[in-house]
C-alpha cells in the first residue's frame, strides 16, 4: 500500500484558518500541475461513555475515543484510543456492534472533504475539515501519497525533500500560517515499517487532536 | 498443524491488565430489526426493543448491512456418535468438514458503563495460520405468537472481523472478562434451501486464564450441535423452514431444538449411527 503522509494546516498566531487559504492551496497543486483525480471524504467521529449514574465516572473511560472511515478502505471502520495507543482495523459492521452494545455514542464528528490530484508518482489530497452537517470551516487537511513504495523508512527521505519543495511553494503564497507534519510513532501502537490504512487512521487521529478544541470553543470564522 | 497461540501476545505493553471474573448475569438485549413480515408483523416482537436509541448513537457513517438476524437450532450427542454424526453430515451436504478451534472470550460491561448492560464475544479462530479475531454481538430473541409457531430461534447476530488487539481495545472502554471457552471439533459449511452452517464442537473450560493449551471438557463424553443460518427481517420466515427441513434429516443421531430448551440424547442415536458406521457413509440426498 502507498505510504502517504497527513499535515494539517497550522495558522499563525492571532489567526484563523479560512476559505481563502484554502483556494491558495489548490491552486498551489494546480500550479505544479496536479491534475485533478476526483473527491473524497473521510469521517472521523469521537465518541463519548454511555455512563448509567454518576457522570463524574467519566474520568474512568478513554476520553480519546475515535473512530474514522477513510474512502480508500469503505468496508473498513477504524477505532483509536489514542492515549493507550490502541488502533483496530475492524469491517464496517463494527459500526452494528458498537450500536447494539449502547456503551458509547457519537460525541461529534468531522469529515474531511478534498479533492484528489495526481502528480507522477504523488497523489495529492487537499481538502477542508467540516463538522458533521455543517459547513463551518475547522481546518485545512492535505495527503501526500508516495504510489511506488510501501516502507517508511525507504521512502523517508523521498517524502521529507517533496515536503520541503511543497512548503516552498506554498511559503510564496505569503499565507498566515503553514502545513505541519506530525509523524506518529507507529510502532508504539503495534504497526509495523509496511504502511497501511491503520496508519493512515492513526495519522488523522494525531492531526484532528488539536481541532477538537477548536471545535469546543467557537471562534470566529472567516469563510 | 498446530497453531502456536499465546493471547498475552495480544495484550502487549504498555497495556496492563489485571484479570476480573464478574459473576452477575445481567440481562441484555438490543435490538432494533424492524420486523416487515405482515405475518408476523402485529405478534412477534424483540425483546426491549427501543427504536428511539437505534438512530443515536453510531449514526455517523453508513453501514450497508446484508443481514444482522440469524435462526439457530443446537442439540447434544455423546462423543462416541460424533463419527457417525460426520458421515451423515459429509453425505447430505457435499462438502467436506472444515476442522473448529476457536477460543471464545465472553465481555461484559462495566458496573457504569452504557445505558444498559452489554455484552460481546471475541472469537479468535486457531485454526488459521494466523489466529484471527471476530467480534460478535448476539441480540435480542424475537418474541410473540409467531416466533413460538417457528421451530428455530430468530435472534439479531452481527460479526465483525477485526484485527488482533481487539481485547486490548474492549478492555480499555471499560469490558470486564465474565467467561471463556475453547469449542473444538469440526463445522460444515452450505447450501440448502439457505446458507446454513452445522458446527459440533466439543466446550472446553479453562483451568487457568486464557491457558487454551490446557483446556478441559465442560461435559465429557457430550457434544454440542449447532445449526444456525445467517437471515433477514424479509427471510428468516425461509431460512427457519430450510433449518427445520434439515434438522429432520439428523432427527435419527439427535435432535435439535432452541437454544435453552434441552431435549436431551435421542434413544436411536445408537442404532442410527451403528447403521451409518456400517453403510460407510455413502449416503446422499
Amino acid at each position: 500500500m502507498p505510504i502517504k503522509r497527513v499535515l494539517h494546516w497550522q495558522p499563525n498566531a492571532g489567526t484563523s484558518v479560512n476559505s481563502q487559504i484554502l483556494n491558495e492551496v489548490s491552486q498551489c497543486v494546480e500550479s505544479i500541475n496536479g491534475v485533478k483525480k476526483g473527491r473524497l471524504k473521510a469521517t472521523i467521529t469521537f465518541y463519548k461513555p454511555n455512563l448509567r449514574a454518576d457522570q463524574t465516572l467519566q474520568a474512568e473511560f478513554p476520553r480519546d475515543f475515535l473512530g474514522i472511515s477513510l474512502p480508500e478502505q469503505p468496508n473498513k471502520y477504524y477505532l483509536i484510543i489514542r492515549g493507550q495507543r490502541i488502533v483496530l482495523e475492524a469491517d464496517s459492521s463494527i459500526l452494528v456492534v458498537m450500536e447494539k452494545l449502547q456503551s458509547y455514542k457519537s460525541k461529534m464528528a468531522l469529515n474531511f472533504e478534498g479533492i484528489q490530484y495526481q502528480l507522477g508518482d504523488f497523489q495529492l489530497k487537499v481538502g477542508k475539515v467540516v463538522p458533521h452537517n455543517s459547513e463551518s470551516l475547522r481546518g485545512i487537511l492535505m495527503e501526500v501519497e508516495y504510489l511506488p513504495i510501501s516502507s517508511i523508512e525507504k521512502t523517508r527521505q523521498v517524502m521529507e525533500e517533496f515536503l520541503d519543495i511543497w512548503r516552498e511553494i506554498v511559503s510564496k503564497k505569503s499565507l498566515a500560517g503553514q502545513f505541519m507534519n506530525i509523524e506518529p510513532n507507529y510502532a508504539e501502537y503495534g504497526l509495523s515499517d509496511q504502511y497501511t490504512s491503520q496508519h493512515t487512521a492513526v495519522q488523522y487521529a494525531t492531526m484532528v487532536a488539536p481541532l477538537i478544541a477548536t471545535v469546543h470553543q467557537p471562534q470566529p470564522i472567516r469563510n | 498443524m498446530e497453531t502456536r497461540y499465546h493471547i498475552e501476545q495480544y495484550l502487549s505493553p504498555p497495556f496492563e491488565f489485571t484479570s476480573e471474573l464478574e459473576g452477575e448475569g445481567n440481562d441484555y438485549t438490543t435490538s432494533t430489526v424492524t420486523n416487515r413480515n405482515p405475518q408476523l408483523h402485529s405478534s412477534s416482537r424483540f425483546s426491549q426493543v427501543d427504536r428511539k436509541r437505534h438512530h443515536s448513537l453510531f449514526v455517523n457513517c453508513a453501514v450497508v448491512l446484508r443481514g444482522d438476524m440469524e435462526c439457530v437450532v443446537q442439540g447434544i450427542i455423546e462423543t462416541q456418535h460424533v463419527e457417525a454424526l460426520e458421515i451423515l453430515l459429509q453425505g447430505l451436504c457435499g462438502v467436506h468438514r472444515e476442522r473448529l478451534r476457536i477460543h471464545e472470550i465472553c465481555l461484559k460491561s462495566g458496573p457504569n458503563l452504557g445505558t444498559v448492560a452489554s455484552e460481546v464475544r471475541l472469537l479468535c479462530d486457531l485454526e488459521q495460520a494466523e489466529p484471527s479475531w471476530t467480534v460478535k454481538h448476539i441480540g435480542g430473541t424475537m418474541r410473540g405468537a409467531g416466533a413460538e409457531q417457528l421451530s428455530v430461534l430468530v435472534r439479531t447476530m452481527v460479526e465483525s472481523k477485526v484485527s488482533k488487539n481487539v481485547l486490548r481495545l474492549f478492555y480499555a472502554l471499560g469490558y470486564k472478562l465474565d467467561h471463556e471457552q475453547l469449542r473444538v471439533g469440526f463445522a460444515f459449511h452450505f447450501h440448502r434451501g439457505a446458507q446454513i452452517n452445522v458446527a459440533v464442537s466439543s466446550i472446553n473450560k479453562m483451568l487457568k486464564l486464557h491457558a487454551t493449551d490446557e483446556a478441559v471438557p465442560v461435559t465429557p463424553g457430550i457434544q454440542l450441535v449447532e445449526v444456525t443460518a445467517p437471515a433477514t427481517s424479509e427471510t428468516y420466515n425461509e431460512v427457519a423452514s430450510a433449518v427445520s427441513s434439515f434438522c429432520e434429516y439428523l432427527a435419527p443421531l439427535l435432535h435439535l431444538s432452541k437454544p435453552g430448551i434441552s431435549t436431551g440424547v435421542v434413544p436411536t442415536a445408537a442404532a442410527a449411527a451403528a447403521s451409518l458406521m456400517s453403510d460407510g457413509g455413502g449416503m446422499t440426498i
